[in-house]
């Protein structure tokens, strides 16, 4: 097993055809993804990277059975995008644009949380689950099928974790977003851990900002029993300056680095202070 | 996007939201014809910088006579601003806002903002404004209330109603204050605000509510939809690097150590920083090159640092993901060749090819040292940045 998605999940692309979408799409063919259509407005009939596209999410979910699509339409018209595989009762969106709007945002969640549909992102790698089904932008190659679920709010960042995570592979990795208004949190990601069986510990990344750390760390206490290691980066940031993810901004006195430390520590979890030392506590757990 | 205080009242000027009368002097102007111009007994100068204690450091001054306008229009304009929120070295201030002092009876705070938790506009209310209120707010909690706005209903009547309860308004007093608050979120939805703060609003002698300072930040995200938004950025009020950090596309913030970070990625630069401080150094400035990089923007990067006579070393810690750690490699010889730097370089390549990378790195430049891990990297970077200085 592993967590939303596994080898026989049909993926659609929308903005396939741009060069995002086109060298992307390519690589999770390469993965041995099953990517089924493309869609790209006004270039429908045409056929790109082998696959179908259609101008309208719509139609290629007319077409084909979709469990998921992928989201690389520019920022400006990337909200739309989402509320289109919405509407279309796609059950899984991933979107790995960056710099949208947030008020673009604001609808988006308000009509996700009368849906079906899961939100993956926005601005975020994506989802993999080794050797079986990449959907986003993360290198498909340093990842190896094992029992470690990784959940995170930075892209580079997982990538590092699931580097340091090699003597035992990862069951599903799942990139969050940094966006202050983004789809699945770390709760939902740690519950579908909680209750996978393939994965035996799980490794939370985040970051100073918000509260949804503090959040996982009470949700951790009543509702995880597998171990969890956790790193919060942005210890060093100075107050109030911007680090590039809009979400990481430390907004009076809450979210700081210490708080979300605190929270998680009283709850259990195995926290390490710098990036490096998530191998070992994974080590040292699963050994 | 941070725009002036000046800037601030005019947008809310121009949504009818009352402020009080002014006159903006900029660098250049004549003082005795702006004097001339601008009548009555007394005034309040204001320092136009994006930082935020500026009457604490003598950025807001009070004239009660012409002369002392003269004078403190001459203190002020052309030199630099330092506060608790700038470095050392402040910010120039060439804009002044001259404006007629009120008659504050109540100073009452007000603000919009996109609140995370909510995913939600939310709009803030405390019948204590002014200076304190970060104070108020952490101390008593019962004396903000909050409403948060869905975009589908916009603003109603209700919102105003449930955040005035606390704010002890008369009838005229919560017209006006209904009028300005249903103007505010038109302003922040139609312009894609990220932050409207009216903090003091004012009820002055005569009863009238006035913005008598006001902070408005915009979500960069969506200026390219509102370019005369865009077109109010004051290049003059940002350090200097981060300028041409933009003109390269890289994402930089500047502080203040003597380590420099060129790093892949905005979740891992952070990370790299806090590594950095975890083993007793100081980083130099916050640097993502960006998860997908490329030789071209590391050498960029490169050039970047150059600028910043802090930086005794420079630690490189790129994440080889698409792009591969032997292009990397090649990148930061070529780069090294093409710069004048002359300072050690410490080089963390990790994932995709790495060990080709590092292998051509190995004795090819007397400036490079590979690292091997995380910890290697920034304990090197921190040990050759203390023995340069």
């Amino acid at each position: 097993m592993s967590v939303f998605i596994d080898k026989h999940t049909r993926i659609l692309c929308q903005g396939i055809t741009g060069s995002n979408g086109t060298f992307h799409t390519q690589q999770s063919i390469d993965y041995g993804s099953d990517m089924v259509a493309g869609v790209t407005p006004g270039k429908g009939g045409s056929t790109h990277l082998g696959l179908p596209v259609y101008n309208t999410v719509q139609e290629a979910a007319d077409a084909h059975e979709v469990d998921a699509t992928v989201i690389y339409v520019p920022a400006p018209f990337a909200a739309d995008a989402i509320l289109e595989a919405i509407e279309a009762e796609i059950p899984l969106i991933v979107c790995i644009t960056e710099g949208i709007p947030v008020q673009d945002m604001i609808p988006v969640s308000d009509i996700l949380e009368t849906s079906q549909s899961l939100l993956i992102g926005p601005n975020c790698p994506g989802i993999i689950t080794p050797d079986q089904c990449k959907i986003g932008i993360m290198p498909g190659n340093i990842h190896k099928a094992g029992n470690v679920g990784i959940v995170s709010r930075s892209g580079t960042l997982t990538y590092v974790a699931v580097n340091q995570t090699q003597a035992f592979g990862q069951s599903t990795c799942i990139g969050i977003g940094g966006d202050p208004i983004h789809g699945l949190d770390f709760i939902e990601c740690l519950t579908m851990f909680e209750h996978d069986s393939e994965t035996d510990a799980i490794v939370m990344v985040g970051e100073i900002g918000g509260t949804a750390e503090e959040e996982a760390a009470e949700f951790i206490q009543s509702a995880v029993s597998k171990p969890v290691v956790s790193y919060i980066a942005g210890a060093s940031a100075p107050p109030g300056k911007r680090m590039g993810h809009a979400g990481a901004i430390i907004s009076s006195g809450k979210g700081t680095a210490e708080d979300k430390y605190k929270a998680l520590e009283n709850a259990g979890v195995h926290t390490v202070r710098t990036l490096a030392e998530i191998g070992d506590a994974i080590s040292q757990i699963l050994s | 996007m941070y725009i002036h205080e000046y800037q601030s009242k005019r947008l809310l000027q121009s949504y009818k939201i009352p402020v009080p009368r002014s006159e903006v002097f900029a660098q250049g102007d004549s003082i005795e014809k702006f004097i001339a111009n601008f009548g009555g007994e007394s005034w309040i100068v204001k320092a136009q910088v994006h930082a935020g204690g500026r009457g604490k450091a003598g950025g807001i001054l009070w004239a009660h006579t012409k002369d002392e306008l003269k004078d403190s229009i001459n203190k002020l304009i052309g030199n630099y601003l330092v506060t608790k929120q700038t470095d050392d070295h402040g910010l120039p201030i060439n804009t002044l806002l001259v404006e007629k002092p009120a008659d504050i009876k109540r100073e009452i705070y007000l603000s919009l903002l996109v609140d995370r938790g909510s995913k939600k506009v939310t709009a803030i209310a405390s019948a204590e404004g002014g200076v304190n209120i970060e104070e108020t707010a952490a101390q008593s909690l019962e004396k903000i209330s909050s409403v948060t706005i869905h975009k589908t209903s916009g603003i109603q009547g209700y919102h105003c109603r449930l955040l005035a309860s606390t704010l002890d308004l008369n009838k005229d007093q919560f017209k006006q204050f209904t009028r300005i608050l249903k103007q505010m979120y038109r302003l922040f939805i139609e312009k894609d605000a990220s932050l409207i703060e009216i903090n003091p609003l004012i009820i002055n002698q005569d009863e009238k509510l006035l913005a008598l300072d006001a902070k408005i930040n915009f979500d960069d995200n969506a200026l390219f939809r509102h370019k005369n938004i865009a077109s109010l950025k004051d290049p003059s009020q940002e350090n200097p690097i981060e300028l041409k950090a933009r003109q390269y596309d890289l994402n930089y913030v500047k502080l203040d150590g003597s380590v420099g970070c060129i790093v892949n990625g905005a979740g891992l630069a952070m990370a790299t920083m806090d590594l950095i401080k975890h083993h007793g150094g100081e980083p130099a400035n916050f640097l993502d090159v960006g998860g997908n990089t490329n030789a071209e923007r590391v050498t960029q990067a490169f050039n970047l640092l150059l600028e910043d006579t802090n930086v005794s070393s420079i630690f490189v810690n790129i994440f080889g993901g698409i792009v591969r750690c032997d292009v990397i490699a090649n990148g930061i010889l070529q780069a090294l060749e093409e710069t004048e730097l002359n300072i050690p370089v410490i080089v963390l390549l990790q994932g995709t090819n790495a060990e080709q990378g590092k292998a051509l790195l190995k004795d090819k430049h007397h400036l490079i040292t590979p690292a091997d891990n995380l910890t290697e990297g920034a304990l090197l970077a921190i040990q050759k940045a203390e023995a340069q200085a």
